[in-house]
């Protein structure tokens, strides 16, 4: 198994652990809202944004530390699929289709393209 | 830590610790609900072809010419969440900024541990009053924007990579389609930098090479977008110089509110504490880029220089990079109280770093001037009228506004999603005062003028309504008995020299008489419907 992949499986724990972290910190912020809707909007971050840029981290920087990963990874995503988003609106996509169809379609790009370059 | 006292501090507070409303919080003036009714004119239709008619004036094929980035981030994470528009953008944009300050966090360990840890305090600043604006005022794109850019400046960090340009290209995308004008602040700094770099015989081909790639990546990203900027935004608000030092009816961001809050103004002697960190940490950063060469100085001096470009030319474009000074200069900050704590404590360990940091935490957050809960323009009974006119009333109909306190923030009223027209201040406060009651007011067409309503001609030619159509067409006598629905207040308690709505509830007596009906009523708004527009409908 190449280098990225063996990244991607040691980082999968601290993953889920930034999962709940991050719900923990949502849910002591706003305290009033119910559980199920911070978790929701976890992960909607997660699914939309964090996924597909934290996998083009991995394609790009082969070291770099979780914390640091999850943060420029995030943010590169919006762009990720927020751009696409208006492309594929444009060409007659709606945008609640771009919610699956984008990171769906990046989970599939960035994976197999790792694959890919760590057989070869 | 931080993380949760800056969200508690900022959105945390001003959410009433909730982040599912029944009407938009912390929206305090009207580009606010810009972009929070063109974030939902893009949910509904489904993309960002066009302006919706009710943000257009009217005109249905004005294109979509606002950089799109934001709408489609923020209602994509609004959809799948399940939160409305108008929360959560707001929440995508609060997450978003508190990662940006933790990218910068990484930008300056790269710097030193101890340095960025001792930086992180003054980024609480993004959250107290006179920033806070950029996100309850509505400065939305250019928050994100620069969120993006301090993307684009860890990226630079990275270029020896052999795809590092990749992710330059991708955060300078963001940045180009998401506030356009913050791009030129990116390209700004990288000149300096690399001038700079030059001068000190210390400039790298590679890195401009890499630069130069990732600058390519990202103009083919937003080449679609780049044609429509070329042809309406650097039409109607070209660059012109001029020398702004205040920004006209905004509590702009200054050095000096880095030490405006109570514990300090409670004495006139105290010195502005955060500043001197920040012009300390300024001399040592200088002398370190001399010796060093190294992007994090530079950033932070960089940063500084461009906040005054209000003084040639960029006017309030500068005082928007100067919201996220907190973040900014947050690297100046951590290398002015790094190296003086250094005079005291030879040994600095990241552990009394981190210490210090609390202390200087603590100390800002409950000194700052937080806004209190549950601030907003909107309350529930004009988010009830306006929402029961998008859902109820016949998507061609036309509404007219009398007078409201909220009203004249007008882009709030395209939450009805209708054509909508509002009486002009002036004419109704001379109306009112002759005690007349008319079938004409100067009225205007509220909406987004600002890139002077292009459409589409050819695929490199457009045209512009603003300029087809003469200035009366948008603010003009218009028959009062013309529209569809007229929208009366009930109470005004203004500063507006309206003490009461007497002469509203006058003009709605008048429309009863007439036949019009009232079709929905509340404690504070009534809509009367006109089965017969055209006709008099005061009994003139």
């Amino acid at each position: 198994m190449g280098r990225k992949i063996e990244g991607i499986k040691k980082d999968i724990l601290y993953f889920i652990l930034s999962f709940i972290i991050f719900s923990i910190i949502l849910e002591i912020v706003f305290y009033k809202e119910s559980l199920i809707s911070i978790i929701r909007a976890v992960l909607s971050l997660y699914w939309l944004f964090a996924i597909p840029g934290i996998l083009l981290s991995y394609l790009i920087f082969e070291k770099l530390e979780f914390v640091e990963r999850f943060v420029i990874g995030t943010l590169l995503g919006a762009i990720l699929t927020g751009i696409p988003a208006y492309y594929l609106g444009l060409l007659g996509i709606p945008i609640q289709k771009s919610i699956f169809i984008l990171p769906a379609a990046y989970m599939l790009i960035f994976l197999g393209l790792m694959f890919f370059l760590e057989k070869k | 830590m931080i993380s949760i006292i800056l969200l508690w501090a900022g959105l945390g507070n001003l959410w009433d610790h909730k982040i599912s409303h029944d009407y938009p919080i912390g929206y305090l003036a009207s580009d606010a609900f810009q972009h929070q009714t063109r974030a939902e004119s893009i949910k509904d239709a489904g993309n960002y072809r066009n302006e919706a008619f009710y943000i257009a004036k009217g005109f249905r094929d004005v294109i979509g010419y606002y950089p799109p980035l934001l709408y489609h981030a923020g209602d994509m994470f609004s959809i799948l969440s399940s939160l409305q528009i108008y929360d959560g953008v707001f929440l995508f944009l609060f997450l978003f900024t508190i990662l940006g300050m933790l990218a910068m966090y990484f930008i300056i360990k790269s710097f030193s541990k101890n340095v960025a840890i001792l930086a992180m305090p003054l980024t609480v600043f993004i959250f107290t009053t006179n920033t806070l604006i950029a996100f309850t005022w509505g400065h939305w794109p250019a928050a994100l924007s620069n969120i993006f850019l301090i993307g684009a400046l860890w990226s630079l960090l990275k270029l020896d990579s052999k795809w590092g340009f990749v992710i330059f290209g991708i955060f300078t995308s963001g940045v180009m389609m998401t506030h356009t004008s913050e791009t030129v602040f990116l390209f700004l700094f990288l000149l300096m930098y690399l001038a700079a770099k030059l001068l000190l015989k210390k400039f790298d081909l590679k890195e401009t090479i890499e630069i130069v790639k990732g600058t390519v990546l990202a103009l083919i990203i937003s080449f679609y977008y780049l044609i429509i900027f070329r042809f309406t935004w650097m039409v109607a608000q070209p660059y012109s110089f001029n020398i702004a030092p205040t920004w006209v009816a905004n509590p702009g961001f200054y050095l000096g509110n880095f030490s405006n809050f109570q514990l300090f103004r409670a004495s006139e002697h105290f010195p502005p504490l955060f500043f001197i960190f920040i012009l300390i940490g300024l001399v040592i950063a200088v002398l370190s880029f001399i010796k060093t060469k190294g992007i994090v100085p530079a950033i932070g001096i960089s940063m500084l220089i461009l906040g005054f470009t209000n003084y040639v030319g960029f006017s309030w474009r500068a005082f928007q990079l100067r919201f996220f000074w907190p973040i900014y200069l947050s690297v100046l900050f951590g290398i002015g109280v790094y190296y003086m704590v250094k005079i005291v404590i030879r040994k600095l360990n990241i552990l009394i770093s981190s210490v210090i940091s609390l202390l200087i935490l603590i100390v800002i957050v409950l000194n700052s001037n937080i806004l209190p809960g549950n601030a907003s323009m909107m309350d529930s009974y004009h988010w009830d009228a306006l929402t029961w006119l998008s859902k109820n009333t016949e998507e061609n109909s036309k509404l007219y506004f009398l007078y409201g306190d909220i009203y004249f923030q007008d882009a709030l009223l395209r939450n009805s999603k209708r054509e909508h027209y509002l009486i002009g201040r002036d004419d109704y406060l001379n109306a009112l005062n002759n005690n007349t009651i008319k079938r004409f007011y100067v009225t205007k067409i509220p909406g987004d003028g600002g890139a002077m309503l292009p459409y589409r001609k050819g695929i490199l030619t457009f045209g512009y309504y603003a300029k087809d159509y003469n200035s009366e067409y948008f603010f003009g006598a218009r028959d009062l008995c013309s529209f569809d629905y007229v929208i009366f207040d009930k109470y005004a308690n203004s500063n507006n020299g309206i003490v009461s709505n007497q002469y509203n509830l006058a003009i709605r007596e008048k429309m009863l008489k007439q036949g019009l009906q009232e079709v929905r009523s509340n404690q504070f708004v009534s809509i009367l419907k006109n089965l017969k527009p055209g006709e008099d409908c005061i009994g003139a």
